[in-house]
This record gives C-alpha cells, structure tokens and sequence, in this order.
C-alpha cells in the first residue's frame, strides 16, 4: 500500500503543483479577451469603469443605450454594464462586483424588461466568469444555482477549464498575440446595424413568470442603492410595436415597475410607446434597436434625463 | 454522480482511505462499510428507488436461502418460480408496464376496440436491469446448485448493490463476486495501479471519445430529415463508436474502481470492433449480459429445439436476442434492433461455422486483407443495426434509413461544430491504434507500455490526462444508464 500510494503522490504532485500556475496563465489570458462580456468583466474586476452614470440591464441595455452620447450630454463619465440574456440576478452580481472594485456611481439608468424578473437555467455567456470566479464569494453565490458550474469549478485550479477546451487553447493564442481580438464595445455598448429578423413569430403568447426571490432582490437592491445616495431611474427602452402584443402579463410587468418606481420615488422613463417603437427600421429585431436606432434613442434619453429631471451633478452637488 | 465527475472522485478517495484504513482489518466491517457507501451512492442518484432495492435484495435472500435448505425438488422449484417472478414482476412493472399497455391499446386499436386502459406516470428507477439480473442469476444458480446461499446478508446485499456496478453493470454472477466479499482482502500495488490505469482509459474513452460524439450526433439524429445522406452517414458511425466508447469506457471506470477496492467484477468488453463475424462480436459486446443470457435462456432453450436441428438452434437465438433488445427498453426499436442480430446469425448457422474462433494474427500489426474485410463487414452489418437502437420509433429508424440512401450521399457532409468532428476523428484514429495494438490485454492499456521506460510510461498518462482536460466533451450521462 505504502509503495503504491507513494507512486499515486509522485504521478498527482507535478499535476497539483502545476495547476495553480496554469490556472493562473489561463485566467490570466482569458482576460485579454475582447470577445462576448469579457471586456465589461475586465473593466469591472480592473476598476477601469470608475464612471458616475452607469447602465444597467439585459441585451435591451447593452446594444441600445450609447454610454458616449449620454455621457456628452450629461457631462458625466458613462459606463453600459448591461448584461446579453440575462435577469436581474446577473445585473446585480455585476452591480455588486462593480461597487467592490469602482468608485460608487451617482447614477444608475436601470433598463427594465420582460427578462428583469425571471429566472434563467442555463449559466449564459458563461465564459465570462472563468477567469474570475475561482474562489470568488460574490461570483459562486450568484452563479451556482444555474446549470453551468459545479462545486469544483469554484474551489479548485483548473476544474472549471476542463471540458472547456476551447477557453484554453484561446488562452494559449492570446497569450501569443495570435487570436483574432479586436475590441468589439465602447465602454460596454455595442451597436449593430443589421436588417429586420422577424423574431415576432415566435410564441404569441408569451407570459413573463415572475419569480418571487428575483424580485425581493430587487427590493433589496433599491433599498442599498438609496442607503447609499446612489439614484436610480427606471428606463422601459423602445420595442417595436408589433411585438408588445405578443407578451400576455405586460401589465403586471409595468404595475411592479410602477410599484417600485413609487416605493422608492424612482423616474420612471417609459419608451415604449416613443415613436421610434412605430418604426421598423431602427429596429434589429422586436426587442433589440439597431444602430441608427439606438443613437436616436440614446440622444432622447439623455436629453430627457438632462431636462426632464434635475441633473446628475446637481445631485452630486447637493451631496 | 458520475463516474467522470469530480464529486465521484472525492467520494471515492474517501471510500478508499476508510475502507482500507480504518475498516481494513475486518472484513465484516469493511463489508458493512462498502454497502453503505453503496446505498450512499445509489441515494445521490434517487433516493426514492433505495427502499426497492432493499426490498428485492431482502426478498431474494431470504428466498435463496430457502431454495438451499429445502430437499424436496418441487419446493425448492417454487421458491425459484417465486423469486423469478418478483424480481421479473418489479422489473416488468417499472420498465415495461406503459410498453404493453401502449402496444395493446394499438394492437385493438387496429381491430377498430377502443380500450379504455390508461398508462401510468412511471418512472425507471436506475440500475434496475442490472440488479433485477443479478438477483436471478444468484437464484438460479443456488437452484442448479452451482453455488451455496449466502450465509451472510450483508455479503449478499453487498452483491446486489456493489457501487461500481449498481447503475450499469456489469452484471456480475454471485459465484464471482460473493466469495471475493467473503474473503480477507488484501491490497495489491499492481492491482491498484492497473486500476487507476484502467479508469484513465476509460474515462479517456468516455469523456473525449463519448461526449464528442454525442455533440454531434444529437443534432444529426434529431435534425435527420434537414441534413445530407453523408452527414446522417457519418452521424451513424460516430453514434456507434459513441455507444462502445460510453458503455465500455464505463465498464472500463467500474472495473478499475473495483479493483482498487481488491475486488475483481466481470469483464464487459473484448475489443469487439475487431471481430470477425456477428457470434465473435457478441461474445465481445457487453459479455456480462450475453453470457447471462446464453448460460439461462439460449442454453435452455437450445437444449428444448435440441430435435429441430439447426431450425430449433434458430429459433433459440433469435429467442435469446429478441430478449437482449429487450433488456434495453420497452420499444419495439430494441425489439428489432435484438431480431436482427438474431437474424444475423442464420447464416452462421447454417453454414455451421457459429462456434468456429479464429484469433486474430498475432504479433502482426496489421491484420491480413481478409481480416480486414471481416472486420470492416462486421462493423457495418453493427453500425446500421444502430440507426434502429438510436431512433424513437421503428417509422424514425426507416425514415432515416431512406435519408441516408438517397443521392445526397455523394455530398459534402455539413456539420455545426466542424472543428470538433475534425477532432473526434482524431481521436478515433488514437482510439483505434491504442486499442488495436493492446486487444491481446484485459483492456487496451493493460499491456501497453509495461516494457516502456517508466518516463515515457507516466509522459503518457500525462498525455492521456491532458487530452481528457482539454478535450472533454460537455457532460453527457452514460447511455446505459436509462436501461
């Protein structure tokens, strides 16, 4: 026995010894990746947001609110952290990873969708957390209750790249220069402008399943950021018209907007019945605005919030 | 918990240090301990089914050991009888109950009687037709008088329930595996790393073999109709070495496993891609079930034809592989799938060569031309039988089979992942080598390297690791596990 678990402690040790530093050389190159929600991670784990307005949401914020024209008009340094496919739950990991390693915004634009209160399975886009998550606390308890990682991924070097192949070997290449990485978003938006696909046509009676937990985070959420003089303004973005039918609940998605919005004496900026919604070509698909679309609307929604509520360094002034 | 997953991983250390450690100098305890961890085992599956397994293992017993004890034939008959039908009756309800009761609505259907008879929401408690089958075998082979009841419950407990081979098999016969438990055991280095040896392969087999050929022959079978003959054509052969590299690769993790815990359980596989004829290839495939089949119901069955001749012998095997489709599940795909290698075999028959064995060529590395060909029709006449073992329904299999001969056949084949079919061919061809040149072994690295320089030995695990790191395929279940 002694012989035999001798030789089982020679074969694992190099491995146990090396898995730490190839870890720590693959997270490492992983983060130069500019692909997918890589460089909003980076930005955030790098403190390299630092801005006084940020944007939160899902896709609906990521490709729609331009951080660059808000930021001109506001006067104010403007990040977009929203998030592609995902609820609530995520925006809030990013919110809370963001205030630990950025200096506190004094605004956040809060996209608000038919995706805020529901709940995923799937770990989306998870790629994004690799290089980061390894004993990360803040990152396990928001991620772990989907289908993505297991208990090792979290603990232990290595565990989570394999079966993961692909994220390694884009290590290798970035560590070489050789993979093709060119920087896809400007402070976390990214616009596209693409024809009309006509995603309509999927189910038509679609029904927003509130999940009860999502929304008592929210609550909480809201309860911090006003505990900590940061302000928050509710945004309902532009959808194509044709497609709001298509969601059976709406109206119990805009009463807890509302409900939240008066709770805790939020703006609520509600662009869905903007005349943008009424016109197909600003629009990628129903949900999503295109380029042309999208700086329409950021220029609205920065000129709304400019005049339409006290400005942002006046809050900060006041503080 | 999956063999190839961590959490099994750290389960089995901790088996490992205990059962050697501090249960190590007593066999009783280490006994009780192994049948712990197994019922442990079990439970991170399903709890639920736990009770059912108890219930049979203690129903069994009990009627093995009075199958032992009494001398009057007739009792002794009816015990066995009795034991059948239970562990049968568990096995038919759980797994076959919606099958017949589907099958009749439509069979009186087709005769215009609507039959008001419902299924019901059931569902397969796991390992079931693994453990149904060791129960009998132990009840059979104390009738026949082969072996002894065992006199220690948790020894027999222990059988049914052993962890390595409770969800998949093999199907272990109690005159292998209950003298073992009986026995002090005592560990052995050789063994031990022979073990470890044999779970690096077949966790090399399943996870960078298996799991990449499941990611792409999912989207082939189930998008079949929108895809060209030669995709379907190449989906086809990767689900068959799919299937071998996921069940053997299993069988290959449960026999290294047990072997770290000084235990010996039956071999599953012979390297059955290189047979040369359908009889060979059965007695390569999944020979735990086969031998249980030939030795209590092809032997019996072909000792009743006995007068019929090579008709009677006939009607055995197609009998015996009718059962082996069925064992897979309640579907007339497994049915089928059973009769045709059941008919596969009638020109053995016929031509009198069932039991004729020709080893192949040894110590060449190439094998002949005529080899070659056998091997390669073999493997043909398997995979095609595979499209019906894969479908859902019998009208899928045909569909597909009309699919793949049609002209689109001379097509490029058009996948999603193309990078990663590049890569599983790859490591085919790595497959293949490693197991052509290591058939003579247990399993294909068992002979392997043993004459190598320990450096070039361990850089090759290292290798094999690597490529099971990098190369994973996304976690997929073991496909027998839903049998």
């Amino acid at each position: 026995m002694k012989r035999f678990l001798i030789k089982v402690f020679a074969f694992f040790l190099p491995i146990i010894v090396l898995s730490y530093g190839l870890d720590v050389f693959i997270s490492k190159n992983l983060k130069k990746d500019n692909s997918d929600e890589n460089s909003d991670m980076r930005d955030i784990f790098n403190g390299a947001v630092n801005s006084d307005v940020v944007i939160y949401g899902s896709s609906r914020a990521w490709v729609q609110a331009n951080p660059q024209i808000i930021s001109d008009s506001l006067q104010q340094s403007t990040y977009n952290l929203g998030i592609d496919g995902h609820s609530f739950l995520q925006q809030y990991l990013r919110h809370r990873l963001f205030l630990k390693y950025n200096k506190k915004p004094r605004l956040i634009i809060h996209s608000v969708d038919f995706l805020t209160f529901q709940k995923r399975k799937n770990l989306f886009n998870l790629n994004q957390f690799l290089p980061y998550m390894l004993f990360d606390t803040l990152i396990t308890k928001y991620t772990k209750n989907y289908e993505g990682f297991n208990y090792f991924d979290y603990v232990m070097p290595l565990a989570r790249y394999c079966s993961r192949g692909r994220y390694v070997q884009r290590a290798f290449l970035l560590s070489v220069n050789q993979a093709d990485n060119p920087p896809d978003r400007f402070r976390g938006y990214r616009a596209t402008n693409q024809q009309y696909e006509n995603v309509v046509t999927g189910p038509k009676n679609y029904r927003i399943r509130f999940d009860p937990a999502i929304v008592k985070l929210f609550d909480q959420y809201l309860r911090q950021c006003r505990r900590d003089s940061i302000d928050v303004i509710f945004v309902y973005s532009p959808e194509y018209i044709e497609g709001q039918k298509y969601v059976s609940n709406r109206d119990q998605l805009f009463d807890l907007i509302h409900h939240f919005s008066k709770k805790y004496h939020i703006q609520f900026y509600d662009y869905s019945k903007d005349s943008i919604c009424y016109h197909k070509e600003y629009f990628n698909n129903a949900e999503h605005l295109n380029k042309t679309g999208s700086l329409l609307y950021s220029k609205k929604l920065a000129a709304d919030i400019k005049h339409s509520t006290p400005p942002v360094d006046v809050y900060a002034a006041d503080k | 918990m999956l063999f190839n997953s961590l959490s099994f991983a750290l389960f089995f250390i901790i088996v490992f240090i205990l059962y050697w450690f501090v249960f190590g100098r007593n066999v009783k305890l280490q006994n009780i301990f192994l049948l712990i961890s197994s019922y442990f085992f079990y439970s991170f599956w399903d709890w639920r089914f736990l009770s059912l397994l108890i219930f049979t293992s203690l129903v069994s017993f009990a009627l093995g050991n009075q199958i032992g004890k009494s001398g009057n034939i007739k009792t002794k008959r009816t015990f066995l009888y009795f034991g059948i039908i239970i562990s049968l009756g568990v096995l038919f309800y759980f797994k076959y109950f919606n099958f017949f009761v589907a099958s009749f609505i439509s069979l009186f259907s087709r005769f215009g009687f609507n039959l008001d008879i419902h299924t019901l929401n059931i569902i397969l408690p796991l390992g079931i037709s693994f453990y149904t089958f060791r129960i009998i075998s132990y009840l059979i082979d104390v009738h026949r008088g082969k072996i002894t009841p065992a006199n220690d419950w948790v020894n027999y407990f222990l059988f049914v329930a052993f962890f390595p081979s409770l969800i998949s098999g093999p199907i272990d016969k109690a005159g292998m595996l209950i003298p073992q438990l009986e026995k002090k055991r005592v560990f052995n280095g050789d063994e031990g790393v022979d073990g470890l040896r044999q779970i690096l392969w077949g966790l090399f087999k399943k996870t960078v073999i298996a799991d990449n050929c499941a990611s792409i022959t999912n989207p082939v079978f189930d998008n079949f109709h929108h895809l060209p003959a030669s995709t379907i054509l190449i989906g086809i052969f990767l689900y068959t070495i799919q299937i071998y590299a996921d069940f053997s690769g299993y069988s290959d993790m449960a026999i290294g496993t047990a072997r770290l815990l000084g235990l010996n359980i039956t071999r599953n596989f012979d390297f059955p891609f290189f047979a040369q004829n359908i009889a060979e290839f059965w007695r390569k495939w999944h020979i735990s079930l086969t031998s249980w089949l030939t030795e209590y119901v092809f032997t019996p069955l072909s000792i009743s034809f006995r007068d019929y001749g090579k008709a009677g012998l006939v009607l055995a095997i197609l009998i015996n592989f009718t059962l082996i489709g069925i064992w897979h599940g309640a579907n007339w795909t497994f049915v089928l799938f059973g009769f045709l290698h059941g008919c596969y075999y009638v020109p053995l028959i016929i031509s009198g060569s069932l039991n004729k064995r020709k080893k192949l060529t040894k110590g060449e590395f190439f094998p002949s031309l005529s080899e070659f060909i056998k091997i390669a029709g073999t493997f043909l006449l398997v995979m095609f039988t595979f499209v019906i073992f894969r479908s859902d329904t019998i009208g899928q299999a045909f569909a597909l089979y009309r699919s793949l001969f049609s002209r689109s056949i001379l097509s490029s084949p058009v996948f999603d992942a193309a990078n990663v079919v590049e890569h599983t061919f790859i490591f085919i061809v790595f497959l293949f080598i490693i197991e052509w040149i290591g058939r003579d072994g247990q399993y294909a690295l068992s002979d392997i390297g043993k004459k190598w320089h320990p450096a070039v030995r361990w850089s090759f695990y290292y290798a094999t690791l690597i490529l099971v790191f990098l190369f994973a395929g996304s976690d997929q279940q073991f496909i027998y596990f839903q049998f």
